[in-house]
């Protein structure tokens, strides 16, 4: 019984979990989270919420606490990026420099955001890239729903500041504005690679 | 509208990893070889894996942070002995460069036992979406393009060699004479964890100036002329060459990049350069694979039959037909990196391109 539970939770929250880690870190380092990830949930199937939301958000608390602890270690026995080392004074993981950072660059938000404190990247992106709700949002951050509300409100104001004095002050022009076309970065336009 | 929608409206396209690129991961087979371990190692409810559960800390606790390491520490150990090291792969031959991509139809076979599959109907469909893909807005003739690019660096001091990646950020302005400029910011190699050294974090920008007639490589413009798959084909061979020793399949697959590094290149001729490839004696594809910037591909490369030292394996997106980058892969020892093989030794990945009005001054 607990084989099958765990087997659909994985098959479920696998490509949550490496997502979630991937969008920070290297990718082989994101699998390596997400095997800790696994691993941790098989020993505390017990405690695994069982409704669908606070599964995700429960399993996205394990998968934060484990990259910011590899982040750790790695500050420990490694030169480390600063903007890390201020992620992690922070008490949170951050998105970690790779080459997913030159596409995220060419976006005038991708460049704003990291101009905010770890905290409020942290909350954004997990709205955003991670699609957490608000209760998502207040179990991960380890608040009320209310406090997650006023984060990411605050938030979310700081970035359309700065994309408001980016927009007058930038030099440097995104791909869409080059060629004139849309970006056609959006999630919802990405094509899978389904039965290719 | 509330703020999560705002939110999400904001940062659309930053997403480096986007849902759509993790579509089948579970099934991979190194997700499938983890759960299987997984089931097969004993529960143990006991174990102290507090610190892992809690959500994030409502205020700075420096006393709870150490006592969380400490049992990440156990955790950690607990985990190395129970699932013994699940996470090195198998196909990793050398750890001092980046890992091989996870190719689809790869798995868990080695990298330098890995056939692929027949790539023609492949090539076949990847030429129809880019034969369909729009042309870019055209307000100027000179080609930009950005790229990434890491290169594999090695040198020795002593009976010490150090090893990294080196990284080049690359921007090209060419006009249709072939005469352009092109910038070159170079970095530091990166440690191989993935880190630049200490020092200057900006790298050294170069600054080149191309005159015309310097560039051999047949331009975008010169390969929509040529006479369909077989011209493109004639214009790649005969304009850029071939190594000696080299099968023409491992020749096509090195040269096409080279059109790509400062042409902008319409979704016509892309289509070409695919249908040519699909009647190519040698040349498989390895599959969907996420590319090093996190995007959905397909990985066209030469088969093992052709004993190419160096692979050259190209990422094409599925959706447009765009080639998206290509990585080079050491084979054989022969290649002359003093590494153990296969082993990535560069990638580049095709960050923008699109028509300027003017060079840079």
């Amino acid at each position: 019984m607990r084989e099958k539970q765990f087997e659909a939770m994985f098959a479920e929250l696998y490509p949550v979990v490496l997502g979630y880690a991937a969008r920070r870190t290297q990718w082989h380092v994101a699998e390596d989270v997400a095997s800790q990830v696994f691993l941790v949930a098989w020993h505390r199937l017990d405690v695994v919420p069982d409704d669908d939301e606070h599964r995700k958000a429960w399993i996205l608390v394990v998968a934060r606490n484990v990259l910011a602890n590899s982040q750790r270690a790695r500050l420990r026995s490694a030169r480390l990026d600063v903007r890390l080392r201020a992620g992690l004074a922070a008490g949170v993981p951050v998105v970690e420099l790779d080459p997913a950072d030159a596409v995220a660059e060419r976006l005038v938000a991708g460049t704003a955001m990291r101009r905010l404190g770890p905290r409020d990247q942290e909350i954004l992106q997990l709205a955003a890239w991670d699609g957490l709700d608000l209760d998502g949002l207040a179990t991960v951050l380890g608040c009320s729903t209310g406090a997650a509300a006023m984060r990411l409100h605050r938030a979310r104001t700081r970035l359309e500041r700065l994309l408001q004095v980016g927009s007058h002050s930038s030099t440097l022009r995104p791909v869409g504005e080059l060629d004139g076309a849309d970006d056609g970065g959006d999630d919802g336009d990405a094509t899978t690679d389904g039965g290719w | 509208m509330d703020d999560l929608d705002l939110t999400r409206r904001l940062l659309a396209g930053t997403n480096p990893v986007p849902a759509q690129a993790l579509d089948g991961v579970a099934d991979r087979p190194q997700a499938v070889a983890l759960r299987r371990r997984l089931l097969a190692t004993r529960r143990d409810p006991a174990l102290p894996l507090g610190p892992l559960l809690r959500g994030g800390r409502r205020r700075a606790d420096r006393y709870r942070r150490r006592a969380g390491a400490a049992l990440v520490a156990v955790v950690l150990t607990v985990a190395v002995v129970v699932v013994a090291s699940p996470w090195s792969t198998p196909d990793t031959a050398s750890a001092e460069t980046p890992p091989i991509l996870s190719y689809g139809l790869v798995g868990a076979t080695p990298f330098g036992k890995a056939e692929g599959k027949p790539a023609e109907a492949t090539l076949r469909r990847l030429a129809r979406v880019a034969a369909a893909r729009p042309a870019a807005p055209h307000p100027g003739d000179i080609a930009y393009v950005r790229t990434d690019n890491w290169f594999f660096t090695a040198s020795m001091d002593g009976k010490t060699r150090a090893v990294g990646i080196r990284p080049v950020a690359s921007e090209t302005w060419t006009a249709p004479d072939g005469s352009g400029v092109r910038h070159d910011r170079t970095s530091p190699p990166l440690r191989l964890e993935g880190w630049l050294p200490p020092g200057d974090p900006t790298g050294t920008v170069e600054s080149t100036t191309l005159p015309a007639g310097t560039q051999i490589q047949p331009t975008a413009a010169q390969l929509a002329a040529a006479a369909g798959p077989g011209g493109v084909r004639a214009a790649l061979i005969d304009g850029i060459g071939c190594v000696p020793g080299s099968s023409e399949a491992d020749c096509l697959l090195q040269d096409i990049p080279q059109v790509h590094n400062q042409q902008v290149v319409p979704g016509v001729v892309d289509s070409e350069m695919w249908q040519m490839l699909a009647a190519e004696k040698g040349v498989v594809t390895l599959g969907a694979v996420t590319d090093r910037a996190g995007r959905p591909a397909i990985a066209i490369t030469t088969s093992l039959e052709l004993v190419a030292p160096v692979r050259c394996v190209l990422l094409i997106d599925p959706s447009d037909g765009a080639l998206l980058g290509f990585e080079q892969v050491a084979m054989d020892p022969k290649a002359g990196y003093v590494l153990d093989v296969p082993a990535v030794v560069g990638f580049t990945a095709y960050l923008a391109s699109g028509w300027a009005t003017s060079l840079p001054s």
